[in-house]
């Protein structure tokens, strides 16, 4: 039987887990993190907002596990690469890197400034594409890494009133693809998540004043619960490197089409 | 039956159909349209991209074609050209993006630059000009929108950037069909295996190909193509 690629060498510096993009408790980001803390790896909480991702952190060390909180705006690829040197040159060996950032906004098409498809584009896109310059450099020198970027529906089609948020997922979940395709020969697994549906979390649930809530729970069977996305981003990353996800969809049970 | 009525009222009003073509390397696609529509007297209009260009430059006119530079991300430049063809009484019953194919930055820009740049003259024009053409197209109610992209691929060996900008404007001329398509414009993504306007017989497949979707009924439009060598 063939070892996981990612097994971790008792010998070897500290396994950590890098996930960026985490805002509230009761997100992806945040369930992620918990998942790998509880495997034993170091976390690193990245994101946006210091109260949110040390709230996210703390909880993760309230149950036993490691983890640092880190706040930094991953759309500049200074702050990024300066987070990766800085783990880089501890006695750390960074085993996964998780890329969730960018959150769907809906706008009217007609009335959308230029500025907005360029926020949305570097939220979505750019910052996932300065995630992989500075872990893949990384990974190559380690010669194994796990790197999984979060997808959405708009990954997959592009629909009224989210056109902004449909191109950079779109780009996002090209790139991710081929980067697949030009690291596995390098013991590097890149894969992409399509999160299919509205999400059980913070971020729909608080929408429009609760109103998020009430669409969620009249459509389908209420959404995809983020502790059982996290499982899947565990097991992408325990996956043995002869065969491994290049892309996964996750979606309830029943869903409208 | 709506583009018959549009093409009736046309001829009462004294407006004359025309072709705007827009992107960085389009002169051999737009000198191939003007050979195929001589005889349907529609004009051509070939709009460059030039991002240094901040109003519109009208390069030359005469009566087949209308060269026009202009930095396609500024929107009040795109309005002008509108002006300028409603004044010129001509209605755009076809509009073809060509976004960058082979994109060469500068070499003294560096990367974030090089990067921003990419989408300024791929996605971001894509969005600009959608903006502009469909108010446009909506104003005159019909009108066909054809973006041009690469196929998508899954290699190893290519240009992730340029991969995920078509990736993007993809995605962008699906989300524009589901919301125009009923309101009478026809939105479709056409994906060619590489841009070569050396390649006369390439330039003409895709003039071919953008007239058979120009031509579609409303009954049957394509919202996606792909072309292959």
């Amino acid at each position: 039987m063939s070892m996981p690629s990612n097994s971790i060498k008792l010998t070897n510096p500290i396994p950590c887990a890098v996930v960026i993009g985490v805002g509230a408790q009761q997100g992806i980001g945040a369930a992620v993190a918990r998942r790998f803390a509880q495997a034993g790896l170091k976390v690193y909480v990245v994101g946006r907002t210091l109260q949110k991702v040390e709230d996210v952190a703390a909880e993760i060390r309230s149950l036993g596990g490691t983890a640092i909180a880190k706040s930094l705006d991953a759309e500049d690829p200074v702050q990024i690469q300066i987070l990766f040197d800085s783990i880089n040159h501890s006695d750390e060996q960074i085993a996964a890197v998780i890329h969730n950032v960018g959150g769907n906004v809906p706008s009217i098409f007609l009335k959308t400034s230029l500025q907005f498809f360029t926020q949305m584009w570097r939220s979505t896109f750019l910052s996932a594409y300065w995630v992989s310059q500075s872990s893949l450099k990384i990974f190559e020198q380690q010669q194994k890494g796990t790197l999984i970027f979060t997808g959405a529906s708009a990954s997959m089609r592009g629909k009224p009133f989210f056109a902004a948020f449909t191109m950079g997922k779109s780009a996002l979940r090209s790139y991710a693809l081929n980067l697949a395709q030009r690291y596995k020969s390098q013991n590097i697994h890149v894969a992409h998540v399509v999160v299919d549906g509205m999400v059980d979390g913070d971020r729909v649930n608080k929408a429009l004043f609760g109103l998020g809530r009430l669409a969620r729970l009249t459509r389908g069977t209420g959404g995809l619960n983020i502790e059982a996305i996290a499982e899947n981003y565990w097991m992408l990353y325990q996956q043995s490197s002869d065969l491994w996800t290049h892309e996964l969809d996750l979606r309830p049970y029943q869903e409208r089409f | 039956m709506k583009k018959i009525f549009t093409r009736l009222f046309q001829r009462q009003s004294k407006q004359q159909a025309c072709i705007v073509l827009i992107g960085d390397d389009i002169h051999s696609l737009s000198q191939v349209c003007i050979e195929k529509h001589k005889h349907k007297a529609m004009h051509v209009y070939q709009v460059l991209h030039d991002a240094k260009q901040n109003s519109v430059k009208i390069e030359c006119q005469n009566f087949e074609l209308t060269l026009v530079s202009l930095n396609l991300i500024n929107q009040a430049a795109l309005k002008d050209l509108m002006q300028h063809i409603r004044q010129q009484a001509h209605q755009i019953e076809l509009c073809i993006f060509q976004p960058s194919f082979h994109p060469h930055p500068p070499k003294e820009t560096d990367l974030t630059q090089q990067i921003e740049q990419q989408w300024q003259n791929t996605g971001l024009s894509a969005v600009s000009v959608s903006q502009i053409m469909i108010k446009q197209m909506l104003h005159q109610q019909g009108g066909t929108l054809i973006f041009l992209g690469g196929q998508p691929t899954m290699a190893a060996h290519v240009d992730l950037l340029s991969q995920s900008m078509f990736a993007g404007i993809r995605a962008l001329s699906q989300s524009l069909a589901r919301e125009f398509h009923p309101k009478g414009i026809h939105i479709a993504y056409c994906m060619l295996p590489d841009w070569d306007s050396q390649n006369k017989s390439l330039m003409t497949s895709v003039q071919n190909l953008c007239w058979h979707i120009y031509q579609q009924p409303e009954s049957t439009w394509s919202q996606e193509l792909s072309m292959n060598i």
